[in-house]
């Protein structure tokens, strides 16, 4: 069965030359760069910093809460050593400060000729409410996810759970904050006073992270009023989260293509757009990245396993869970999916090279999603 | 050094009062270099903020040794004209006084370090604080003390909206007056207001102890106002003597979840945690 979301976007063959369709060279091309900011900021790093990504691909809001820290820490650094970005609190991973691998160096530090440190590709999620950050989370974040809109749970619910709140904030379990049950979750950063002012807050975050880029996390219903105003306030990027399962497949692909033209009316066409798509397979991902998407998280594929983990940890599984097994599983999950994805993305086009195209059937599609209208 | 006094601001009652702290934040001149050092002791260290950017400033103060004996080391910064982000995360255990006014997320995430500001912060200062102190003798913008974890915030001037917002600890101390939405989304700590507050004062879901000397322009739906038990009475006292705000904590009233005010009438006297 075919569970793709957007089969009325189809792939065209390239009009002229074929595109170079090294799986290995999509590797080299996901690169955000940092815009200059004031260059006394980052002295000693030309004013320029920059992040590779291994692949566009990345893990938003996995449900860390609901199992134990270990397999946390397991899955997350599983995925990421799999070129996935995933994002992540310390607390979310340890009930230690600095115990979870996930966040350890890679390699000796001393070993490092240039004086860089290495870490894996992590999303530094500074929520609206900032529960659970520590300084620590600044250290070695490839991306940082500003938040200028609420949290929603995997629920869908604007909250923080109480086994959450007990986890961020290591309360005892009968000495919880808030009184111990669900803490709504706040609706704008108490310390921004408008998107306007945005500028500052990530002008701090670039100061916290320097090897970071600083991204702006927006809902879909932000786009059109907010969007002008953020793009002003000069973040690297912005984050769309369009996952909500109200909205349908045409309108999935058409917010990501509107926000891709209005990055450009605003004389940011390069600006990176991640987006966050719900429920996708890896033939969506490909169509997203045609659409103007620079990298598509892949929660969806995930949901599987943090359903058995869950499961698991609750003792509703006939065999518990043997936590060695777990690298192996991450692994069977995502390698096909990833690949497939990465074989579909390094077909379509980039600025120097003619690729595949997007072309439609439906004229509806094809004005939504500035795709070619098939006849 | 000109501090406003509380009575300087009318109740948050209307944009002009919160504009005001806005722009008396925003406006630094050149005479914030004018400055007269007070009667502070001497400082043993003496930095300009226009000489160095800030990263080098933070890497300066953290090669300062750690004191041996409980005192730290006074350093003091001139050359403060209202800079953003400055004074950020330096975690090293020192006295700093700086003269002149910082602009916004002013000495956030910081640790251990004390400072002391002679003017006026911007937005956001204090932001995620886990331990040390800032004292600032003039106005505070918005959302002072979100976030903030642990020590000590004091605002001797005004503050404007949200202040400790989404805090998780520490205390928080504004001697004159506050804006909207004080204490929004927080979970634990404590909020003294000197003054008066503008709307949406408390949060029903909260743990916090905040305290009231004026008027609030409205409590936060399913916030009430209660008088202190004799416990809170004495704690509130020695919290003022420390964050050096005069007064008797009698003169205070705490705003309340009302759901917890319950509780504590059913259990007659105060709760564990858990009283949700």
């Amino acid at each position: 069965m075919n569970d793709d979301r957007f089969n009325e976007l189809h792939f065209l063959p390239p009009g002229v030359a074929p595109p170079a369709a090294d799986p290995d060279s999509v590797e080299n091309h996901w690169t955000v760069s940092q815009q200059a900011v004031d260059s006394r900021d980052l002295s000693g790093q030309g004013g320029h910093s920059t992040v590779t990504l291994r692949t566009p691909l990345f893990l938003d809001q996995a449900p860390w809460i609901g199992m134990p820290c270990t397999w946390a820490d397991t899955v997350a650094t599983t995925a990421a050593s799999m070129g996935i970005t995933v994002s992540a609190l310390h607390r979310d991973l340890s009930d230690v400060d600095g115990e979870a691998d996930f966040f350890r160096p890679l390699g000796d530090p001393e070993d490092s000729e240039t004086g860089d440190i290495e870490y894996l590709p992590r999303i530094l999620p500074y929520y609206v409410d900032r529960f659970g950050l520590i300084p620590a989370d600044f250290v070695g974040a490839s991306v940082i996810d500003v938040r200028l809109c609420p949290y929603q749970n995997h629920l869908r619910r604007f909250a923080y759970s109480p086994d959450q709140i007990q986890r961020w904030e290591r309360t005892e379990p009968d000495k919880p904050l808030a009184g111990g049950g669900y803490v709504g979750a706040a609706t704008f950063p108490a310390d921004i006073a408008s998107t306007d002012q945005a500028a500052t807050k990530f002008e701090q975050l670039r100061r916290l992270s320097p090897g970071a880029i600083v991204m702006a996390s927006l809902l879909p219903y932000q786009l059109r009023q907010d969007i002008r105003a953020i793009v002003k306030s000069a973040p690297d990027g912005i984050i769309l989260r369009i996952d909500q399962p109200e909205f349908s497949p045409f309108q999935v692909a058409s917010m990501v293509s509107y926000a891709k033209r209005k990055l450009q009316q605003l004389g940011h066409p390069d600006m990176s757009l991640w987006v966050v798509p719900g429920q996708i397979t890896p033939t969506d991902a490909a169509k997203l990245i045609g659409l103007g998407a620079s990298a598509i998280a892949i929660d969806h594929w995930m949901k599987p396993l943090f359903e058995q983990l869950h499961r698991s940890s609750r003792g509703l599984t006939p065999e518990p869970l043997a936590e060695h097994h777990l690298p192996s599983m991450v692994h069977r999950l995502l390698t096909e999916p990833v690949e497939a994805a990465l074989a579909g993305i390094s077909n379509l086009g980039t600025a120097e090279i003619q690729g595949v195209r997007l072309a439609t059937f439906h004229p509806k599609w094809a004005k939504a999603c500035s795709a070619e209208l098939l006849t | 050094m000109t501090n406003p006094a509380p009575s300087d601001f009318p109740a948050m009652d209307s944009v002009e009062a919160i504009e005001r702290i806005n722009a008396s934040v925003a406006s630094e001149g050149p005479e914030a270099n004018d400055i007269e050092p007070s009667d502070e002791a001497k400082p043993e260290h003496t930095f300009d903020m226009q000489a160095m950017d800030d990263r080098e400033l933070i890497e300066t103060l953290r090669r300062i040794p750690r004191a041996q004996s409980e005192k730290f080391p006074r350093v003091e910064l001139t050359g403060a004209r209202g800079q953003h982000c400055a004074l950020m995360q330096i975690n090293h255990p020192l006295r700093v006084r700086v003269l002149g006014s910082l602009g916004d997320y002013a000495c956030a995430w910081n640790d251990e370090t004390v400072v002391k500001v002679e003017r006026n912060v911007g937005h956001g200062a204090g932001e995620g604080m886990i331990s040390g102190s800032l004292r600032v003798c003039g106005d505070a913008g918005l959302g002072v003390g979100t976030a903030m974890t642990g020590g000590t915030v004091a605002i001797y001037g005004s503050a404007s909206h949200r202040v400790g917002a989404a805090m998780r600890g520490g205390g928080l101390f504004v001697r004159g007056d506050v804006g909207d939405d004080v204490g929004l989304g927080a979970l634990a700590g404590t909020i003294v207001i000197g003054g008066d507050a503008g709307k949406n004062l408390g949060d029903p879901h909260s743990n916090v102890d905040v305290f009231i000397r004026g008027q609030a322009q409205s409590l936060a739906h399913g916030v009430v106002e209660a008088t202190l038990w004799k416990k809170q009475e004495v704690k509130l006292g020695l919290l003022l003597i420390s964050a050096g705000i005069r007064g008797s904590a009698s003169d205070f009233r705490r705003v309340i979840p009302q759901a917890k005010l319950e509780a504590e009438q059913h259990n007659r006297g105060e709760l564990m945690p858990n009283w949700r």
